[in-house]
C-alpha cells in the first residue's frame, strides 16, 4: 500500500490531534527545510529518524538512524552472523605451532606457498617465506655459475646480472648470510635428536648381548624408545639432523664457488634414507624376537614385565611360568574361563550403549517434540518478538502444525529481551538450511538459522 | 515547525514503513522497506559467514522517482 500526501496528512492529524491546515503547513515546512539544508550542502537530522543530505551527485539521500533501523528490522534484531567456515588462517597455525624440530615441515609448507605466489613474491617479499625464496634464487645462481665454470669473466657477468636482478627485491649479501644462518639454527636441534635416533640401535645391540642384565629394568623403556623413532616426529628430527650434515658439507663448497643443489632433492633423499634406517631398525628388532629361543624368551619376558606384575623380576622361573601362559592361552581353558565370561558381559553391555546413541540421533529433526539438548545446535527461526506470551502463542500454533517448535529469549542491547520462535533442532547448520529449503513458501523468505546454546 | 509534529511525523513514517507501506512525501521522496534474505558472505581470509536476514529502510529521492515514472 502506498501512503500518499493525503493519507500521510490524515495519519498525522490522527497522531497529533492538530488541525489539517496546521499539519499541512508543518509538513511543507519540513520538506522545504530539508531541501534548503540539503541545497546549502548541509545535512538535516531528524532525531530518532535519520539524516537527510545531498550526495556528491546531487541526489537527496537518507540515512536511517539506529532507532529506525532496529525498529524496521525488529524481526531480526540481535541476530548475529553465524560462522559456517572458519578463516583459513587457522589451517596455517599448526605449521607455525609445530615444534622447532620439524624444520622440514616448515620448509615444505613454504615451498608450496611459493609455487602459489612466486610472481608476487619478487616484489612483496613477505619476511616469513623469504628464506626459502632466497634458497631458490641462490640455486639459480648456482646453475648459472656451474654452467660455465671455466670462463670466469662470463661467470662474473652472469653473477652481476643476477645480482642486479636480485637487488630489485633483496640484497644479495643478505641472502647469503641468511642462508648461512640457517644451518646453525638447525645444527642445535638435531644434535639431541641424533643421539635419540642412535640410542635404539645401540640398545638393541646391547640387548642381544646383555640380555639377562637389562631384562628387568631396561626393556620396557627400550621398547618405548624404539616405538618412538617410528613416529613421524623423531623421523623429521632425524631428517633435520642429516639435513644439517648435508648443508654443513655444502657451506664450505659454497665458499669455493660451487653452491648447493636444489634443497628439495636433498630433503627428499634424506627422507628416503631415514625411512630405510627406521624400517631397518624395526625389522631388525622384530627378527630378534623370532630368531632364537633365548631372544623369544627375552622379548616375551619383556611383555610380561610391561604388564603390571608384583613379582620380583629376578625370579626367572615365575617368568617362565608366565611365558607358558602367554604362549598357549587357548589350551588352558580352565584358567581362562573367567575372561570369556567378562567378554560376554561386555558384549551384552555394548548394544545397550548403541541404543542410546541411536536415540541421540533422533533427538534432531524438524518434527516431533522438543528435546533437551545440552550441546550447541541450530534451529530455523521464524519469528522474533518482544512478548513472551506472543512467542509462546506462535510456538503453540507451530506445534499444532506438527513442527518441533521452541522459544528462547535473546537479550538485545536496545530492545531488551527478544523471544525467538524456531522450529526443529539440528546438529549442524547445513542440516538446518537443507531442511529450511523444504519449508512452505511463507516461511521460505522469512527464516534464518539460529544457534541455540 | 514544532516538536510535536516532528515526533508524529517520524512515528507515522516508521509505523507505515514497518507495515510494508510505501510512504510518499511530496518534494522529498519515498520511504519503503526492503527485505534482504539471509545470505552467505565469503570473507577474504576464507571465512564464510551466514548473514542473518534483515529489513532495511530504503529512501528513493523524488527527482529520481520522476525519471523512473
Amino acid at each position: 500500500m502506498k501512503i500518499d500526501r493525503k493519507k500521510l496528512v490524515e495519519l498525522l492529524i490522527e497522531k497529533t490531534g492538530m488541525e489539517k491546515k496546521a499539519v499541512e503547513s508543518q509538513l511543507d515546512e519540513l520538506v522545504s527545510r530539508i531541501q534548503d539544508a540539503a541545497k546549502k550542502g548541509k545535512a538535516l537530522e531528524i532525531k530518532g529518524f535519520g539524516l537527510f543530505y545531498f550526495s556528491k551527485k546531487g541526489e537527496l539521500k537518507f540515512d536511517p538512524s539506529e532507532e529506525l533501523k532496529t525498529e524496521v528490522n525488529h524481526k531480526y534484531t540481535g541476530m548475529d552472523p553465524v560462522e559456517i567456515k572458519k578463516p583459513r588462517e587457522s589451517t596455517d597455525k599448526p605449521a607455525d605451532e609445530a615444534s622447532a624440530g620439524s624444520e622440514t615441515d616448515k620448509t615444505s609448507v613454504k615451498s608450496e606457498s611459493i609455487w602459489g605466489f612466486d610472481e608476487d613474491a619478487e616484489t612483496d617479499e613477505p619476511p616469513s617465506g623469504s628464506k626459502k625464496k632466497k634458497e631458490e634464487k641462490s640455486t639459480e645462481t648456482d646453475k648459472s655459475s656451474k654452467l660455465k665454470p671455466s670462463e670466469e669473466e662470463k661467470e662474473e657477468e652472469e653473477r652481476d646480472i643476477f645480482a642486479q636482478f636480485d637487488h630489485g627485491s633483496i640484497a644479495v649479501p643478505g641472502k647469503k648470510s641468511k642462508k648461512e644462518d640457517k644451518p646453525d639454527h638447525i645444527s642445535k636441534e638435531p644434535s639431541k635428536t641424533e643421539k635419540k635416533s642412535d640410542k635404539p640401535v645401540h640398545e638393541g645391540a646391547e640387548e642381544k648381548t646383555d640380555k639377562t642384565k637389562n631384562l628387568s629394568k631396561d626393556p620396557p623403556e627400550e621398547q618405548k624408545k624404539k616405538t618412538v623413532p617410528a613416529d613421524p616426529k623423531p623421523g623429521t628430527k632425524g631428517i633435520t639432523s642429516s639435513e644439517k650434515q648435508k648443508i654443513v658439507k655444502k657451506t664450505p663448497a659454497k665458499s669455493t664457488g660451487k653452491k648447493q643443489n636444489n634443497p628439495v632433492y636433498t630433503v627428499m633423499s634424506v627422507i628416503v634414507v631415514l625411512l630405510v634406517i627406521i624400517v631397518g631398525i624395526i625389522v631388525a628388532f622384530d627378527l630378534t624376537g623370532t630368531d632364537s629361543a633365548t631372544d623369544q624368551q627375552e622379548t616375551q619376558a619383556d611383555i610380561m614385565q610391561m604388564e603390571p606384575q608384583p613379582q620380583a623380576p629376578a625370579d626367572i622361573e615365575s617368568e617362565m611360568n608366565g611365558l607358558e601362559e602367554m604362549e598357549i592361552p587357548g589350551e588352558e581353558t580352565e584358567s581362562f574361563t573367567e575372561s570369556p565370561g567378562q567378554d560376554e558381559q561386555e558384549q551384552v553391555e555394548q548394544p545397550a550403549i548403541e541404543d542410546v546413541e541411536v536415540a541421540d540421533v533422533e533427538e534432531f529433526g524438524l518434527y516431533g517434540s522438543v528435546h533437551a539438548i545440552d550441546e550447541r545446535h541450530y534451529s530455523i527461526i521464524l519469528h522474533s518478538v518482544r512478548s513472551e506470551a506472543f512467542a509462546s502463542g506462535l510456538r503453540d500454533e507451530l506445534q499444532d502444525e506438527g513442527y518441533r517448535a521452541l522459544i528462547y529469549p535473546v537479550d538485545h542491547e536496545e530492545l531488551g529481551t527478544m523471544w525467538r520462535v524456531g522450529i526443529g533442532q539440528f546438529l549442524t547448520i547445513e542440516d538446518a538450511q537443507n531442511t529450511a529449503t523444504e519449508l512452505p513458501q511463507n516461511y521460505q523468505d522469512n527464516h534464518f538459522i539460529g544457534l541455540i546454546q | 515547525m514544532n516538536n510535536k509534529f516532528i515526533k508524529a511525523f517520524r512515528e507515522v513514517v516508521r509505523e507505515e514503513v514497518v507495515k510494508k507501506n510505501k510512504v510518499q512525501i511530496e518534494g522529498l521522496g519515498r520511504f519503503e522497506i526492503q527485505h534482504n534474505k539471509q545470505h552467505q558472505k565469503k570473507m577474504e581470509n576464507g571465512q564464510v559467514l551466514m548473514m542473518p536476514p534483515e529489513d532495511v529502510v530504503i529512501f528513493t529521492p523524488e527527482n529520481q522517482d520522476n525519471n523512473e515514472d
